[in-house]
């Protein structure tokens, strides 16, 4: 019998049958609630249930995402997919087995424990019973709770989970048919909503829209749909031009100048009984701008009335959510809306995927027809959820022996959640113009330890007494959410900066400096690891190496960095030696895959990316403003899985932000002998930084 | 409204469009080919990418006027030719959300075609943007599919 912790999800949806469901033609029908952005659960997914079920991966048939089908799981979020969700389905898959191979006993008349299964047969004494999974199907009862017979096969059993199993999905991913984008209706219309400029920005007259293509209004809310995308296209993007919108809203700071100037209200998060110890205090501070989610494709979303009920097919991270947002905005009984999750471009975070769904409803409403609603490049730039501009000021006091013995972090972010909750706060960008307008919600962080803007704002390292005072700027000119790692990215820069200018104060090996500092040795070995794999550090006036290290909510993976930088008027990260630590890796390439793609993201997160602004004013409409790593300037990247097998997946998705910045950072600081504040390090900031 | 044929992964097709509708649209909606996918519609971020006469090309800003009696590839005829950078692709799991990979794949594969080391076909690859940061193995894909040509 089981004795893991039953996983959340479990405890909501306790029975086999919310989960798997076989068919008599042999497929094995697969429901999770966690949707596939792009980061390979559904493969992970699938590797767990086959080998607890002794199938192949192929017998599977997945729903991801579906409220009327899946287990309403709730978010995809927060590298927990594997860690809760995938646990959930090897508890079911498990008891499913068991379930089986009891009802395949009792035809025997044998006892279970001489059974086994061989590709969804069942054998007794290794010889075939006649008996499968298949031949079961239509008279096993699965209406029974998983966990109390749950019994998962030990670590070193396993031969699929723990395996590189190729993606399920990538060929159909690069092909025609798979996304929302390329969904297809009877009778569907193309729609393209026409942002207005800012929230409290009023028309006096519309110009007329030229037919076939209509207009959807609904307050503010405006939209162009017709049969012919490009038509849709055009005259939106005609109507968007032409109408004479004027704004008496506030003038509003800049969003990164309001940090200081702008404080609506400082918590206590955690307070230290005295921070005055030691000798010597050391302290810097890193500032964040606001950055895009930068997805390649815009958020798409079909719609499709019928009668009083809705149907919409969304890339949304939390379909259950979603769904009780858009029953609250459109006044309507939530069990007439059906939110099916459809794969689209990569998701990072809280991006414009919702928003859209609701544009997409609207439209469809409006038009009397089903509708695609996609939103345009300069869209996503300008009135997605942005992650927050964000300032980390930490400071260390030091002994005479130049250890570190009281710590304090100040956070000034707004909130890195504002994601759609549901009745109380929906938080869909375009309820807030509607006749019947909704203001959005002022979102809400987690609490500690798991926070928002706090995210390992708490360090790892044994620093003695702690405090975390964490502050929000009153005037935040853009939508602000989450997007991968929330506030670790910068918190981690700041924590790791400081190790390093500690380490050089206290006249110590900064590697060595940090193992002081560290206890647990799962932390210890990812560090001593990635320093040792990153070899002689052949540091010059123009070559630079830095290390970053942290566990990731300091509860997820952990995660150590070594970059190498060559500076001309740029830096150009050269090489990135990363080690981590996430306990089980069900695919272990897919788990490097998006470690090195945090990598990738946080190096042009600190060398290039800003959404910018003048004033209160969001200036970036396109990628020519807005750079993100290219082929060119991506690093040869080696990464190496430490992690015990038989420990619980703690999670891998967002793990890598941090570290790898901070490994960014502190190998600028080598070259240039100060610590970088102001992200990102482009030649202007770096030149600031000089002077 | 005009009639427009152009040769469409080596079949020719006859479609009746406003010559200034960018290709892109006309290759997704009315044409059924959906692999080739529209990013930013400026010809920045090379999603829509396909090729004319076997150069890359971005479709989103490509009138369909143009491609009167030309070659147009995509994604699809790149797959359905069994082209041996798929299967690399696959392999080296050069994917995550996959949106950025036909372009990506039809500008590499046409390169490919064409002779070019691998250095070039990854220099060229810098009109193209992958956003979950896949680009190493991309490059390792196209490396090993380079080897593979010039073994042959």
């Amino acid at each position: 019998m089981s004795e893991c912790p039953i996983p959340a999800p479990l405890q909501a949806f306790p029975r086999i049958s919310q989960w798997l469901e076989f068919s008599p033609s042999g497929r094995v029908h697969l429901k999770s609630g966690r949707v596939e952005l792009g980061q390979g659960i559904a493969t992970a997914l699938t590797q767990i249930a086959a080998e607890e079920l002794d199938l192949p991966v192929t017998a599977f048939d997945l729903t991801l995402g579906h409220t009327e089908v899946s287990p309403g799981e709730g978010p995809t979020v927060g590298s927990m997919s594997v860690s809760f969700g995938g646990q959930s389905v090897r508890m079911v898959a498990s008891a499913a087995r068991v379930v089986f191979l009891e009802h395949a006993a009792q035809m025997l008349k044998t006892k279970p424990h001489v059974l086994s299964v061989l590709e969804g047969a069942i054998l007794k004494d290794g010889i075939q019973t006649g008996l499968s999974y298949k031949s079961l199907a239509a008279e096993v009862n699965l209406d029974v709770d998983a966990a109390p017979i749950s019994a998962p096969k030990p670590a070193a059993l396993r031969t699929v989970a723990g395996t590189s199993v190729a993606r399920v999905d990538l060929a159909a991913r690069m092909g025609s048919g798979y996304l929302v984008h390329d969904m297809q209706l009877p009778s569907m219309l193309h729609g393209r909503v026409i942002q207005p400029p800012s929230l409290t920005a009023e028309f006096k007259r519309l110009p007329a829209v030229k037919p076939p293509a209509r207009l959807v209004q609904n307050g503010r809310f405006l939209a162009v749909v017709a049969e012919d995308e490009y038509t849709a296209l055009q005259e939106a993007n005609r109507i968007a031009a032409e109408i004479d919108w004027h704004d008496d809203g506030p003038v509003q700071m800049h969003p990164v100048e309001g940090l200081d100037d702008d404080i609506r209200e400082s918590e206590i998060l955690y307070d230290a009984e005295t921070l005055d110890l030691g000798s010597r205090e050391v302290s810097l501070s890193v500032t964040k701008p606001v950055l895009s989610h930068g997805s390649i494709g815009p958020s798409c979303a079909v719609a499709q009335w019928q009668g009083e009920d809705l149907t919409v097919w969304a890339h949304s991270q939390n379909v259950v959510a979603l769904r009780a947002s858009l029953a609250r905005v459109l006044q309507i009984d939530i069990v007439r809306i059906t939110v099916i999750f459809a794969p689209g471009s990569g998701c990072y975070g809280h991006n414009s995927s919702d928003d859209v769904a609701l544009d997409a409803a609207l439209m469809a409403q409006g038009a009397g027809a089903p509708v695609r609603a996609l939103w345009q490049r300069e869209d996503e730039f300008l009135h997605a959820p942005l992650s927050p501009a964000m300032r980390t000021h930490v400071i260390a006091r030091l002994d005479d022996a130049g250890k570190i013995v009281s710590y304090h972090a100040h956070v000034i972010s707004p909130t890195h959640s504002t994601r759609p909750g549901g009745a109380d706060e929906p938080n869909l960008r375009a309820q807030q113009f509607l006749l019947n307008a909704m203001p959005m919600g002022p979102g809400n962080d987690a609490p500690p330890p798991q926070g928002g803007a706090d995210r390992n704002a708490y360090p790892g390292y044994v620093l003695g007494p702690v405090g975390v005072l964490r502050s929000r700027p009153m005037h935040v000119p853009y939508r602000h959410s989450a997007m991968r790692g929330l506030g670790a990215f910068t918190n981690v820069i700041a924590i790791e900066a400081l190790m390093e200018t500690c380490a050089e104060i206290a006249g110590q090996d900064s590697t060595l400096y940090r193992l002081a500092h560290l206890a647990d040795p799962r932390a210890r070995a990812v560090i001593q690891q990635a320093r040792a794999m990153s070899g002689d550090w052949q540091s010059s006036d123009s070559v630079g190496y830095g290390l970053g290290y942290a566990r990731y909510k300091n509860s997820a993976g952990y995660t150590a960095c070594v970059a190498r930088i060559e500076v001309d008027d740029e830096v150009h990260v050269t090489d990135v030696w990363t080690v981590a630590d996430v306990g089980e890796a069900v695919n272990p390439d897919g788990t490097i895959n998006q470690i090195e793609g945090g990598i990738v993201q946080s190096i042009g997160w600190v060398l290039k990316e800003e959404i910018t602004f003048s004033g209160g004013k969001n200036l970036t409409r396109s990628w020519e403003d807005y750079s993100i790593l290219r082929f060119s300037e991506v690093p040869r990247m080696l990464t190496k899985l430490i992690g015990p097998q038989e420990d619980v997946p703690l999670g891998a998705g967002e793990i890598s932000v941090g570290p790898a910045g901070a490994a960014v950072v502190n190998a600028v600081r080598q070259v240039f002998g100060v610590t970088p504040t102001r992200l990102p390090l482009n030649r202007h900031n770096l030149m600031s930084l000089l002077s | 409204m005009s009639g427009i044929d152009f040769r469409l992964n080596g079949v020719v097709v006859s479609i009746l469009v406003t010559p200034a509708t960018p290709l892109l649209f006309v290759l997704r909606n009315q044409l059924d080919h959906k692999g080739t996918r529209l990013g930013c519609g400026e010809g920045n971020c090379g999603a829509c990418t396909v090729t004319v006469d076997g150069v890359p090309t971005t479709a989103c800003n490509f009138p369909v006027g143009s491609a009167k009696s030309r070659d147009i590839g995509t994604i699809e005829g790149i797959k359905a030719g069994g082209h041996p950078l798929i299967a690399a692709m696959i392999a080296h799991q050069a994917g995550q959300c996959g949106y950025c990979l036909p372009g990506i794949v039809t500008r590499a594969a046409a390169l490919i075609d064409h002779g070019k080391t691998s250095r070039e076909v990854i220099a060229a690859l810098d009109a193209n943007l992958c956003r979950c940061g896949v680009h190493r193995r991309i490059i390792a894909a196209i490396q090993e599919t380079v080897a593979k040509r010039d073994q042959s």
